[in-house]
């Protein structure tokens, strides 16, 4: 089985060291990690994931901003976004079955398996 | 021998003029025409005239007085009719014409045979005893205008407890009249229905101990030795509910012995009452602050907490992702790990409860009031602690009053406020719990309009209670009794501070004669 290819954009380095290992220690995940969100549209176009995980509030290039650059570039348009932050609810989240505004969202602090869950549902 | 010197027993006139001269009193002696044949030499100090400017003079030409005194006429009748006088007071007039007070006595003298032979009389300056007993007179006069004038309400009681001082402040103050209490122990008339002491009577029997008894407002004088001081509302006296300063002190003898005692009373009504208000004014102004100290910390705590909150959660999730990793890295078998790991968790779960709570705080704005019928929400926060109620096998009593009126509410928040109750109360009872929800409407609205009606909801518990000293911090944010239950300490400060967005009140109190805690919202229709 080829492992999903997830890009995770977040300024924490220390939760995206410890999402790549857990994803990719179960096998099924293969990910690439940047921390810098205005590097996100370049890492996305040199990784092609099957799909990003996206923090909103990174200092140097909003959330927001990136899935914008993403969804202008043909290379990048198609590929699923899912926002993993701290400024949403779990329960706000569940509660929408984590689409919000059109946008699927996973609120922080997430667990492993809630984690999985999403990217599974998100990658076709 | 002359007349004089004619012998009267063993005792003869020499005797009588030797004796008259050294009696020190004005003697003077008339044969039977009424002319003087004896003055004595006192005469000079008393009048400055000498005796020999009197003898062989008659007594209707002079007789020690002017022709002005009150006495001359009727002492004129009694010499013509040979009768004694006693003691009369009269004004005489020196030689100098300077004002002298005399007080004389005649006794017509009869022979052995019973002959008239004349008068035999005595004079004693008493001026300066009538200048004492003037200025007593005029000293009496002037204390008795001072303390009749003074604008302070003053009487005064005698040893005996006699009134003799009742001013015009006092008559006007008490509404009772001098005549009605002088010489009379009345005085306690003016401010008690049934006989007892006054300040000035226990200080006349010298019983200071009984005012603690007596007054419950009292000390010693601080300016007065032996004075004592009270205070108190005085109920219709002279017409009106008056707070009366009383003051009263000894006033001695030249012996020290007290012989009676002032009392003054002074109305200070209207500054009591303003004091009052002053009091009440600050009390209110130490609730107010302490209301506003409240908000102010709710508005910390909800401005602090969405800038806090993202600022938390981030490395919450790191922590969490570090449990998951090692939860699958380090030796299964391993309890100790798998404790460790455990109790990072549940503290991870705890602190996101709490940036959860403190988010609720900085979401209140956003509230969208609507007149709700309230048991549609209650039926509906009661199926979201379903599971809860279950678990414990609670049973939901709900009385709601037919003519409960829908409540200006914000659904979703007012449900959140009942869940959150209606859990803190599962939570305090054992198994088979009663929770009791009772809905009414009421009259006594929540504004100052008479009018205003409201709707009262209470929640019921048979849990435990809440310790007395716990019931005021109840509402305050972090304060929890479920700290290790993995409480917030967030829940109730969250319920008041949705509540007072409503603009409604809620209080929280142990249940009068059963166990349990009742919680009652008043909320506007």
């Amino acid at each position: 089985m080829v492992p999903k290819k997830v890009l995770l954009i977040d300024d924490e380095a220390a939760f995206t060291q410890l999402v790549k290992l857990n994803l990719e220690k179960t096998g099924k995940y293969e990910v690439r990690v940047e921390n810098q969100g205005a590097m996100g549209l370049s890492s996305a176009i040199q990784f092609k994931p099957d799909m990003i995980l996206l923090d909103i509030v990174m200092p140097d290039t909003d959330g927001s901003d990136v899935a914008m650059q993403l969804s202008e570039n043909s290379m990048t348009r198609d590929i699923p976004i899912v926002f993993l932050t701290a400024i949403v609810e779990k329960e706000e989240v569940d509660d929408n079955n984590n689409v919000i505004g059109g946008r699927k969202f996973l609120a922080k602090p997430v667990n492993l398996a809630e984690l999985m869950r999403c990217i599974d549902s998100s990658v076709k | 021998m002359d007349n004089s010197e004619k012998k009267t027993g063993c005792f003869n006139a020499c005797d009588f003029r030797r004796l008259a001269e050294i009696s020190g009193i004005l003697v003077w002696v008339t044969d039977s025409d009424g002319r003087y044949i004896y003055v004595s030499r006192e005469v000079s100090d008393i009048l400055g005239i000498e005796p020999r400017e009197i003898m062989g003079r008659s007594v209707k030409d002079f007789l020690f007085f002017g022709p002005e005194e009150k006495y001359a006429v009727s002492i004129a009748a009694k010499l013509s009719a040979r009768e004694a006088f006693s003691r009369l007071e009269i004004e005489g007039r020196r030689k100098d014409g300077s004002q002298v007070f005399l007080e004389i006595s005649a006794l017509p003298v009869s022979d052995d045979r019973g002959c008239f032979c004349g008068f035999s009389g005595i004079v004693k300056d008493i001026t300066g005893y009538k200048q004492a007993e003037n200025g007593l007179r005029s000293n009496q006069e002037f204390i008795k205008s001072i303390i009749q004038n003074s604008a302070v309400a003053t009487f005064v009681i005698t040893a005996e407890h006699k009134v003799i001082y009742w001013n015009r402040a006092c008559e006007e103050l008490t509404g009772i009249k001098a005549s009605e209490v002088l010489d009379t122990n009345m005085h306690w008339k003016a401010f008690y229905k049934s006989q007892r002491p006054c300040v000035a009577d226990i200080i006349i029997d010298g019983r200071a101990a009984d005012m603690a008894r007596l007054y419950p407002v009292q000390s010693r004088s601080e300016f007065v030795e032996g004075g004592l001081h009270s205070e108190g509302w005085y109920i219709n006296l002279g017409g009106k509910d008056r707070y009366i300063i009383f003051d009263a002190a000894p006033i001695f003898d030249a012996d020290g012995s007290v012989v009676a005692a002032i009392e003054t009373l002074q109305d200070i009504t209207e500054s009591k009452k303003a004091q009052e208000e002053l009091a009440e004014a600050y009390r209110q102004l130490k609730v107010y602050q302490a209301q506003l100290i409240q908000a102010a910390k709710m508005d910390t705590v909800g401005t602090l907490a969405s800038g806090i909150a993202h600022e938390v959660k981030n490395p919450l999730a790191v922590i969490l992702q570090g449990i998951e990793y090692l939860s699958r890295n380090i030796p299964f078998d391993n309890e100790e790990n798998r404790m460790v790991l455990g109790f990072i968790s549940e503290a991870v779960g705890r602190a996101d409860r709490i940036i959860k709570g403190l988010l609720d705080f900085s979401s209140l704005t956003e509230m969208r009031i609507e007149s709700q019928p309230l048991e549609a929400v209650i039926d509906s926060a009661l199926l979201l602690v379903k599971n809860a109620l279950d678990r414990k096998k609670v049973r939901v009593v709900k009385n709601l009053a037919p003519d409960m009126p829908p409540a200006m509410i914000d659904r979703n928040k007012f449900e959140q406020v009942l869940v959150n109750l209606f859990m803190n109360a599962v939570d305090v009872m054992s198994e088979h719990g009663e929770l009791i929800i009772r809905g009414y409407g009421s009259a006594a609205g929540l504004g100052e309009d008479a009018d205003s009606r409201a709707a009262v909801l209470e929640i019921e518990d048979n849990g435990p209670g809440i310790p007395e000293e716990n019931l005021e911090k109840i509402f305050d944010p972090f304060f929890t009794t479920k700290r290790r239950r993995g409480g917030s300490g967030l829940g109730l400060s969250i319920v008041r501070n949705i509540i007072d967005m409503h603009g409604g009140r809620i209080s929280l109190n142990n249940r009068v004669g059963s166990r349990g805690v009742i919680v009652q919202m008043v909320l506007a229709v």
